[in-house]
């Protein structure tokens, strides 16, 4: 598929899908009041909490990237910034990758807990761009690029809630959601994953849903439920091009289980480890009931995320349904962390 | 990890305007509320 057709596409569809009349609204000039209002709000509340972030460490952002000396060697390390004692926190390995996305130092693959952080090589590349090969700047870059990918998701919750004529303000109810907000707080790589799912189902394009898949590979869940209500409507075009580009995440998935030599590799995650991970921290957290208010409303959106798909089958709720699945099956790491379950 | 579907789950919910959908749109609040006062209050 070549960039042209491609750009095409969304230049022509980005205008249809802001600009569509609201129905409840009534005047579109109020709904794009709304819509800009709600992203600044947004865009507001990420920067404020990424800037909480950056004075604990004099805005350094070191704190952010949460290198742990299991890992980090003082190579990778900037001027000042130093490694804590064990294993530090997933952010740290998108910042080793961006110094050096393309493995030319084998103390970066070596500096990885597991091959899939180079394969989620999209957020550090996106950074080391933007950085022009000055590693100095990444801590900011890794941050700034989470800020704007939020809002952008917002921005695509409240076209979606203006398209369909409700308040764009709604959209709200997504920023204030931790798996918006949280990640910037730790260099996580979801939110370029979400934002790009976002405005990939908005707009109903194939590339921006492979380029989540390159962010972060369960996008593959949205991808194949695209390919196949596709292929259920006949649209048999644009089921190729889901299945093409879903063949090529696996095959760069492979390819990277293959190539790149970090301490661990696979591709499963931590999905199943053990099966009914979710169940077994609801009854852990009987000790400590407290753990309930964030372990239950994730619970339950994945749960109603399947459970609503029986009367309500659109195509955002395809891919719903089949992404709680996923969530559900997700490990212990995952949901023993209030954080992580929402990220 | 659950980001994806109940960003999903939401536009689908503008759309369908259903009853579950709203449930998910409101437990979204409810644990942004609870995250935000969380992590301004540590």
């Amino acid at each position: 598929m070549g960039a042209g057709p491609t750009r095409t596409r969304f230049v022509l569809a980005l205008p249809a899908a802001l600009g569509r009349p609201s129905r409840r609204t009534g005047a579109s000039g109020s709904g794009w009041l709304g819509l800009a209002a709600t992203v600044a709000i947004g865009l507001a509340l990420f920067g404020g909490l990424a800037l909480r972030a950056g004075s604990v460490d004099g805005f350094h952002y070191y704190r952010s990237i949460r290198a742990g000396d299991r890992y980090a060697t003082p190579g990778q390390l900037l001027p000042g910034q130093r490694a804590g004692h064990g294993d530090g926190y997933d952010g740290q390995f998108y910042f080793f990758i961006a110094q050096d996305p393309f493995l030319r130092n084998p103390a970066t693959a070596h500096s990885l807990d597991n091959s899939q952080r180079f394969r989620r090589i999209l957020y550090p590349l996106l950074a080391w761009l933007l950085s022009l090969g000055n590693r100095s700047l990444l801590p900011y870059l890794l941050v700034l690029v989470n800020v704007l990918a939020s809002a952008a998701t917002v921005a695509a919750c409240a076209v979606a809630a203006r398209r369909a004529g409700r308040p764009p303000v709604l959209a709200l109810a997504v920023a204030i959601f931790p798996g918006l907000w949280v990640p910037i707080l730790y260099d996580l790589t979801e939110p370029l994953q979400l934002a790009l799912v976002a405005w990939g189902m908005l707009l109903e394009i194939p590339v921006l849903l492979f380029l989540s898949a390159l962010a972060k590979e369960t996008t593959a869940v949205v991808q194949l439920t695209e390919m196949i209500r596709n292929a259920a409507a006949r649209s048999w075009g644009r089921a190729l091009q889901h299945g093409f580009l879903l063949g090529l995440v696996v095959a760069w998935s492979l390819f990277v289980l293959r190539a790149v030599q970090t301490r661990q590799s696979n591709l499963q995650g931590h999905l199943l480890d053990p099966p009914g991970a979710p169940l077994l921290e609801l009854i852990r957290a009987a000790s400590a009931p407290g753990r309930y208010a964030f372990l239950l409303p994730p619970i339950l959106i994945c749960a109603l995320a399947i459970v609503r798909f029986a009367g309500t089958r659109d195509r955002f709720a395809a891919g719903a349904a089949l992404y709680g699945l996923i969530g559900l099956a997700a490990g212990t790491d995952t949901w023993t962390d209030p954080w992580a379950i929402t990220g | 990890m659950i980001a994806v579907a109940a960003v999903l789950v939401f536009m689908s919910w503008t759309v369908a305007g259903d009853r579950l959908g709203a449930a998910v749109v409101i437990l979204m609040a409810f644990a942004g509320a609870l995250g935000l006062a969380s992590a301004l209050g540590a």
